[in-house]
């Protein structure tokens, strides 16, 4: 019995879309709510700045990986074709 | 500041006096816990790494530490998003006429309560802990009529000045002569 690896890839997905959600709410109350002024503004920019790093980590280690490999369960274990991974 | 802020709903004649947050140190408590938090799954993976160097040769638990490690840390982000927007969103705005309270509680809840200042029987302001002592900031509690639940500031800067400022405002509000009443059409008939 085996599976594709990027079976394991929509959990992630589903959370993203989640997070990504609370993350529209979160601005929503802060530009709806809060004091219009330079503070409001500079957490919106940090924020939206370091969430792009952040995905844009995330992506540069995601996609290093072989997705399309299946995986067989009850079987002799596998290991996985050797691949970069990304330095920082 | 005070200009940017627009005071939803004012009375005729109201100014408002000073718009009040938590102490500027619980933000920096805040911003001191997120840093530890980021910081701990790089150290784990450092460690795992140090312990298991195949770690990233497995077929299903290298993905799996990636996607954990980016939802893990795309998490605590948005939690300190919201932890920073808590502290923004969280205000006291004392005008010369009342206290707003306007308070965000979660992701979907947000209290806005009021307290005329002519009702005001008792302000009590509480400095406890090293750490308020040290960086002077408090809760201060402000006391209507017996039965009525007190009304809260938490952790502001300067409880004592703040309840300075409201016992003045207070006299002053008591000070001035009452308007009188007005009577309605069918009083007056």
């Amino acid at each position: 019995m085996s599976f594709s690896l990027s079976l394991l890839f929509y959990p992630y997905l589903l959370f993203i879309a989640v997070w990504v959600i609370l993350s529209l709410v979160g601005f929503y109350h802060l530009l709806r709510f809060g004091i219009k002024g330079l503070g409001t503004l500079l957490l919106a920019v940090v924020y939206l700045a370091g969430a792009l790093g952040l995905l844009q980590l995330s992506y540069d280690y995601l996609v290093a990986i072989p997705w399309e490999t299946r995986v067989s369960i009850l079987s002799p274990s596998v290991t996985m074709p050797s691949f970069e991974i990304p330095k920082y | 500041m005070l200009s940017a802020y627009r005071l939803a709903g004012p009375l005729p004649g109201e100014k408002v006096v000073t718009i009040l947050h938590r102490d500027i140190f619980i933000v920096l408590k805040r911003i001191l816990l997120f840093i530890v938090l980021l910081a701990l799954p790089v150290a784990l993976l450092f460690m795992l790494n140090r312990l298991f160097p195949a770690l990233n040769q497995g077929l299903i638990v290298w993905p799996i530490i990636v996607m954990s490690a980016s939802a893990y840390l795309l998490f605590i982000w948005l939690l300190f998003f919201f932890s920073i927007i808590d502290y923004l969103l969280d205000v006291w705005i004392i005008t010369d006429q009342r206290i707003i309270d306007i308070r965000q509680s979660g992701f979907f809840s947000r209290t806005i309560s009021e307290l005329r200042l002519s009702r005001i029987q008792d302000i009590t302001s509480d400095v406890s802990g090293v750490w308020a002592t040290i960086f002077k900031y408090g809760n201060l509690k402000v006391q209507t009529a017996a039965q009525e639940e007190k009304f809260h500031f938490e952790e502001v800067g300067h409880p004592e000045r703040v309840r300075d400022l409201l016992i003045r405002l207070s006299s002053v509000h008591e000070a001035a002569p009452a308007p009188a009443p007005s009577l309605s059409r069918h009083e007056v008939a």
